[in-house]
């Protein structure tokens, strides 16, 4: 099977990272043992940092700043192939749960998608934010409201690394001067196979046109959606055609209102950036837009279908390290090109925490036993971490993994 | 001050006419040793007085407080200590302490330019016996904006004094001319391009529009060419081009909300759901505010604010 390689270099991913986090808890033997109690174990009322509602659709603002948890069955399905960042993951494993907070940013994106009119244009929401405050969570948290409310995920976990860590590009045979990344291409039909599996089956997704790959390999208008998906998972090299085709009738679906769709697109201000590592025949290095999986992409976050919703996040580090425009705002990042693509949009910002998140925080990570040091519980250790942090989330974890 | 043996000769020489034991000669003694003169002069091993012999106290200490002072110093002089009644200090002290030295004996007050010759009363009498020759001021100047309306080009040049057998000076040439854009009638195209052929020359915070020549030898002619640089510019900008219509958004100053791609989007949907106008016209205030302004906390909110109402979205 085509797929075993690519199935390899993700699992391969998720080996690594279970040996990791094998020997984060060996290293903690040394502390008098302690069995972490789960909150689904936990027969007493909740602590008021954890919320009762894990389901994305019943937060509110009521419920900010609390921690809420994720299924282990929801989060295989979701973010297997990517969608939590990596040390956040890290975290969840040595926690031995999923629980993530919920935040201004994501309730304010899911009370705009419950009063929006699904008639209208799909709605751009671009989020943006300085480095660790959180866009990557926002963005999974809403993927689970998503998930929830049985939209059809569009998901790009990270969409620089096709960019920037290509498994392999060869140059596309029918279009001139475009390469291809087959097996990127098939890894993230095997993602959005796996996320959307219980709405493939789905009777109403169903193809409204003839697509052609070759002479021989036709799908018919009126098959399934997911003979689209299988084609690109089984035959590499149409696999960035049936992305192409995938996405085209995925808004056709939506505008005949069949399903919703959500896009859900981390980085995705790498699509109007000037270089990649990827190489033509010719060794000739080229932009993201002569790739060829970018243009369906590209294509989706416009405003031409109806029936669902569009969120981004710009981000400085999608770029390369020289070429990084050290600002955290849509415009900046995203370029002329960009901003004149995704106008109008939303804009939300993610921010550091509050001294509310933060008191939860360090609620959390008393309770998970992530911060041992008993002066980092007391109100002077808790301003210091305060001070040393800034109160960044990304940096909070990282200030107390040593405590 | 005079000098101990020229004083002591004076002396010797009253000696001979007061001296009432006076034979017929008298028997002139000018060694320095003898007898006569020991008693009068000063002994060889006799200390001096000190300070020297009495001198008057300084013209200073003397002058009347409501005194006359232009006629005191009539025109500049250097510095003299004793007819200054100010208690003026100038230069760094021997010691850290210390005050500043005081002025008399003071080299460097004497250096340095003084304009004692020039205080207001010395100045308002000067004007006064050149006011018979001058018209009086023109009744229309009454602030600086009338100032601006009739004048609005002025000219800046430097004279330079040499104490050599040249008076030439080659920066006298140089010849500055300023002008507030403002004053000029220029419009729109007319406007920016007179921008872009002036660039960096044109101050937006004061509006002014300042050229410097120094291309010709005489100041004169530097003069005439920078009216001529002008009236150059000011008829350039007038004229129109025809490779002037050839000028895309991207080389747009400023963002225009009109032809922007901003606009067309707007317009493609609208076309397909329903767009208050009024919302649009803030958006479009908004956007524009964006990208002149640049981005930061405030003009993201204002767009967001006006993308929310334009999009139909609000919270509960």
């Amino acid at each position: 099977m085509i797929g075993k390689s690519v199935f390899r270099a993700l699992n391969g991913r998720q080996e690594f990272v279970k040996r990791c986090s094998k020997i984060v808890i060996r290293a903690s033997s040394t502390v008098p043992q302690m069995s972490l109690p789960l909150s689904s174990e936990n027969s007493n009322p909740l602590p008021f940092f954890r919320s009762k509602q894990n389901s994305p659709s019943l937060h509110g603002s009521n419920n900010s700043g609390q921690f809420y948890t994720i299924d282990p069955s929801i989060k295989k399905q979701l973010f297997l192939y990517g969608g939590i960042p990596k040390t956040y993951d890290d975290l969840c494993k040595t926690f031995k749960e999923t629980c993530m907070m919920i935040r201004e940013p994501a309730l304010e994106i899911m009370d705009y998608m419950k009063s929006t009119n699904f008639n209208n244009a799909a709605t751009r929401y671009c989020l943006y934010g300085k480095i660790g405050t959180g866009k990557s969570m926002t963005m999974a948290h809403l993927l689970h409201y998503g998930f929830e409310n049985n939209f059809v995920i569009v998901h790009v976990p990270w969409a620089p690394y096709w960019y920037k860590f290509p498994k392999e590009y060869s140059d596309c045979p029918t279009k001139e001067g475009m390469v291809d990344l087959p097996l990127d291409a098939v890894a993230w039909l095997i993602h959005f196979k796996n996320q959307n599996s219980h709405l493939l089956a789905d009777p109403k997704l169903s193809v409204c046109q003839d697509w052609e790959w070759s002479k021989r390999e036709i799908t018919k208008k009126g098959a399934p959606l997911a003979e689209i998906v299988e084609m690109g998972i089984n035959r590499v090299k149409h696999s960035t055609n049936c992305i192409e085709a995938l996405l085209q009738e995925l808004k056709q679906l939506s505008d005949l209102k069949r399903c919703k769709t959500l896009v859900v697109i981390d980085g995705f201000n790498i699509f109007f950036s000037d270089k990649t590592k990827i190489k033509t025949a010719a060794f000739e290095k080229i932009p993201p837009k002569r790739v060829t999986i970018t243009s369906p992409f590209v294509d989706i976050t416009k405003q031409d279908w109806s029936n669902g919703a569009v969120i981004v996040s710009v981000d400085d580090l999608a770029f390369f390290r020289k070429d990084e425009r050290n600002t955290h705002y849509p415009r900046g990042l995203l370029g002329a090109e960009g901003f004149e693509h995704l106008d109008p949009f939303i804009p939300i910002e993610t921010k550091n925490y509050s001294e509310k998140e933060f008191h939860y925080c360090i609620e959390y990570f008393l309770d998970r036993r992530w911060i041992i040091n008993p002066h980092a519980a007391s109100e002077e250790g808790r301003k210091e971490l305060a001070f040393l942090s800034n109160c960044n989330p990304f940096n909070l974890l990282k200030v107390t993994a040593p405590l | 001050m005079l000098c101990n043996s020229r004083y002591r000769l004076l002396r010797i020489v009253a000696k001979f006419s007061t001296d009432a034991s006076n034979t017929e000669f008298r028997v002139l003694d000018l060694r320095k040793g003898s007898s006569e003169n020991a008693n009068q002069g000063r002994g060889r091993f006799q200390k001096r007085t000190e300070g020297g012999p009495q001198l008057l106290p300084p013209r200073e200490t003397k002058m009347p407080i409501d005194q006359d002072w232009p006629s005191v110093w009539p025109g500049p002089r250097t510095f003299h200590p004793a007819s200054v009644p100010l208690p003026v200090r100038q230069g760094y002290p021997a010691k850290d302490l210390a005050a500043p030295p005081g002025k008399y004996a003071n080299a460097e007050l004497m250096k340095i330019p003084n304009f004692l010759h020039l205080t207001p009363a010395a100045v308002q009498r000067h004007c006064q016996a050149i006011k018979r020759f001058c018209t009086p001021w023109p009744s229309e100047l009454t602030n600086e904006d009338a100032c601006d309306k009739y004048f609005p080009v002025q000219t800046t040049t430097c004279d330079y004094l040499h104490s050599s057998p040249s008076i030439r000076d080659p920066l006298a040439r140089i010849v500055t001319l300023q002008v507030k854009l403002s004053s000029l009638p220029l419009e729109g195209r007319a406007r920016d391009k007179f921008l872009r052929l002036v660039q960096e020359r044109y101050n937006p915070e004061t509006d002014m529009v300042t050229i410097v020549v120094d291309r010709c030898p005489t100041r004169k002619q530097n003069l005439h060419y920078s009216h001529f640089l002008l009236t150059v510019l000011y008829h350039e900008s007038m004229k129109e081009e025809s490779w002037e219509s050839e000028k895309s958004p991207l080389d747009n100053e400023l963002f225009e909300w009109q032809t922007s791609a901003s606009r067309a989007a707007i317009d493609g949907l609208a076309v397909k759901q329903k767009l208050d106008p009024d919302y649009i016209q803030l958006y479009s205030e908004a956007l524009t505010n964006l990208m002149n302004k640049g981005e930061d906390q405030e003009t993201l909110a204002d767009y967001k604010e006006s993308a929310l109402q334009l999009l139909g979205h609000s919270r509960n």
